[in-house]
């Protein structure tokens, strides 16, 4: 009869914990334009944040002679959501989350490193929300993810130019007695709100995405990234 | 950005904490640290200076700054010398052309030395 990839079954389990907390399940293409994957998250085409991801340019334009790209990361989502939900009359508050959304970044794979990979996003926007409400969200879907009640987590210091403060976010993997980087993660920054016609001022949200391959390779104890694509049923059979 | 701990150590009077603790300091308050290296003696610290920190932690003396701030420790040490003014050389010619440029600072630039022609 089969069974599912881990992959999905990690992607599933996360859609479930958030549907749990009461998030919205958003998809956006994986063809993105420049616009959606960068300018409207707070990146314009001078910025050196664009370094930071290595991009798979397209060489045809999209219909409005925009430039096109495979989009590296799902934050794009958030701002194709907000903007019709906004031009639908809609406002905050709102949570969304994208379970498992492939990216693609143009690099070398190695171990921890592949060219295409999964990305979960999740979205708050509300009125005063706090980095306390970002780290007890957090804290919460590890504690289900993982079924271990101990959890452990911790901010550090990071950059996104669409959030602002940018952190990353680590677990304490207690078996290797190490902290791990999980997530990156911030505070909505106000130009990505006024980008898609939200009052920053009224308004406020926290944004965090996981690694879907990573959130996998922990709870199975799998040693490298490219298992997951590589079709191996040795592999595959195991879940 | 690679880091000597001695080159930093330079930029300060009293005696900096352990590169371990340097290393964890960054981690939780500054930057991620992405490789601790010993070398010829010395410890080399990989920081990773992502956009935001750039225009001003792209340097060594930038680090020890961030670190003096983030860990009350005073700079002192290595400092650089005070250029003596060569006099009143004018004023940089500058044209405001735009209600939003709020402030401006500029600053003229010339080659020491005698017989070097003035940059264009």
């Amino acid at each position: 009869m089969g069974h599912l990839h881990p992959l999905t079954q990690t992607i599933r389990d996360i859609e479930l914990i958030f549907r749990q907390m009461g998030y919205t399940v958003a998809a956006g293409p994986e063809v993105e334009t420049e616009h959606y994957n960068f300018d409207a998250l707070n990146t314009p085409s001078d910025h050196p944040a664009r370094d930071m991801q290595d991009t798979f340019w397209l060489k045809q334009k999209s219909p409005d002679g925009e430039r096109m790209l495979l989009r590296t990361q799902t934050s794009a989502v958030q701002i194709r959501f907000m903007e019709s939900h906004i031009k639908n009359g809609g406002e905050p508050p709102f949570r969304i989350v994208v379970p498992g959304g492939r990216i693609f970044r143009n690099e070398a794979t190695d171990v921890s490193h592949e060219a295409n990979f999964y990305q979960q996003e999740a979205l708050y926007v509300d009125r005063n929300v706090t980095m306390a409400d970002l780290k007890g969200t957090l804290a919460e879907f590890c504690r289900k993810f993982f079924k271990d009640e101990g959890v452990r987590i911790r901010f550090r210091p990071s950059y996104f130019p669409f959030v602002e403060p940018a952190l990353e976010v680590d677990m304490y993997w207690a078996e290797r007695d190490r902290w791990l980087e999980i997530a990156g993660s911030g505070l909505v920054h106000p130009n990505v709100l006024e980008a898609v016609g939200i009052d920053p001022h009224l308004w406020n949200g926290f944004a965090f995405s996981f690694g879907v391959d990573r959130l996998m390779m922990l709870r199975h104890g799998v040693p490298d990234v490219r298992l997951s694509y590589g079709g191996d049923l040795r592999f595959v059979n195991q879940f | 950005m690679l880091i000597s701990y001695k080159w930093l150590q330079g930029f300060f009077g009293s005696p900096l904490p352990s590169p371990e603790e340097l290393v964890a300091t960054s981690n939780l308050k500054m930057v991620e640290v992405e490789g601790v290296e010993e070398k010829e003696g010395d410890t080399i610290i990989d920081l990773k200076i992502l956009a935001d920190r750039a225009a001003y932690m792209l340097s060594h003396e930038g680090v020890a700054r961030e670190f003096s701030a983030t860990l009350g420790l005073p700079l002192g040490g290595r400092q650089v010398p005070a250029v003596k003014s060569l006099g009143n050389v004018g004023m940089p010619e500058v044209k405001v052309e735009s209600e939003l440029c709020r402030r401006y600072t500029a600053r003229r630039v010339r080659p020491s030395g005698s017989g070097v022609p003035w940059p264009r």
